[in-house]
């Protein structure tokens, strides 16, 4: 979302939540990145910047892209995919005026904190205890980053959407987003849950199932999945 | 360098040959119009739109593709931002990964 298409009382909360969310994020991270996975951060950063150049041309005229957070939240953790995500979007608004200065807290929500974690939820929703090679953890990671990029899409129509019910002038004429939410919602999930998201689900499950099955030790919580995913030890009977 | 590295890296590789397709569609993400844009969609311009829309100027606007009207032309300017988008992020988290993870031991485990 460029400058412009929220009012101060939508954007100034939405930098508000993003500064505990950044400071923990951060926090995280140092705690819970391992030597290995090094490379595989920088490796993830510029991912998320170079997905989010395909543009994707949907009917109507409408173009859209998809965003590559919910892979980092499956193979690195959600709370790294906050940081790597965040900076991506801090380059593309700084050196390419993409998304707004004002809007950089509401667009870094969406797409750095709501995508990652709808998409490992949703994941690990699905995977259950399967084995980290098992198809269904495949799926998992797909319909993860389809739910994950539709969601976001859907906060995303509705941070734009309330704008003429909170911000319009004393004869009723909207300041910022002219649409409400009957049109702002729909168009945003039309886009992204048809269109962009086929990109979003290829690239998550096709790279997750590359990773899980030649060198799991990257993924964030393999050992975690690993253990979750053996049969009971139960005692002998007597 | 380990398999899976290299091939991730190949994988980035081939997407940033591909980024031109990126600017084969040609219109304007929904929520994102311009001023002019959105004069035509409802024939006015918001007044707190015009008052925070063009706040900020990039230094490379549209990711280096308004310099020329060509798609070749285009191309070399979305080729060049994402090389400086795709080196820049990796240096930084390559340096601040190092940074965090200096005083552990490189075990490969949790």
């Amino acid at each position: 979302m460029p400058d412009g298409y929220l009012g101060p009382n939508t954007y100034i909360p939405l930098w508000l939540i993003m500064i505990p969310i950044w400071y923990y994020a951060g926090r995280w991270l140092k705690t819970n990145l391992r030597t290995k996975q090094v490379p595989y951060l920088a490796l993830a950063a510029a991912f998320s910047f170079v997905i989010m150049m395909f543009n994707v041309p949907i009917p109507g005229g409408s173009t859209g892209h998809a965003v590559g957070s919910a892979l980092v939240a499956i193979i690195l953790g959600p709370w790294a995919a906050v940081v790597t995500t965040s900076v991506a979007l801090l380059i593309q608004c700084l050196l390419f005026g993409d998304g707004g200065i004002t809007t950089f807290g509401a667009n870094c929500f969406n797409m750095a904190v709501v995508i990652p974690f709808v998409g490992y939820y949703t994941y690990a929703f699905i995977a259950g205890r399967t084995k980290i090679t098992e198809r269904r953890r495949i799926i998992g990671a797909g319909v993860g980053g389809w739910l994950g990029l539709t969601v976001a899409a859907a906060c995303a129509g509705f941070e734009m959407g309330i704008q003429p019910i909170l911000n319009s002038s004393a004869t009723g004429v909207p300041l910022y987003m002219p649409y409400g939410l009957n049109i702002t919602v729909p168009a945003m999930v039309f886009g992204h849950a048809f269109f962009f998201s086929i990109i979003e689900v290829v690239v998550t499950a096709v790279a997750f199932a590359y990773i899980a099955r030649n060198d799991p030790s990257i993924i964030w919580n393999y050992k975690a999945i690993e253990s979750a995913s053996k049969p009971k030890v139960t005692a002998a009977p007597a | 360098m380990e398999k899976v590295l290299r091939n991730l890296l190949i994988w980035l590789l081939i997407l940033v040959i591909l980024v031109p397709l990126g600017i084969i569609a040609s219109g304007t993400a929904y929520g994102e119009w311009s001023v002019d844009e959105l004069q035509s969609l409802i024939g006015y311009v918001p007044a707190g739109f015009a008052s925070l829309n063009g706040l900020y100027h990039a230094p490379i606007p549209d990711y280096g593709t308004d310099w020329a009207s060509s798609f070749i032309g285009q191309s070399l300017g979305y080729y060049l931002a994402a090389i400086i988008g795709v080196s820049l992020l990796a240096v930084l988290f390559f340096l601040i990964g190092r940074e965090l993870t200096k005083d552990k031991e490189d075990t490969g485990e949790q």
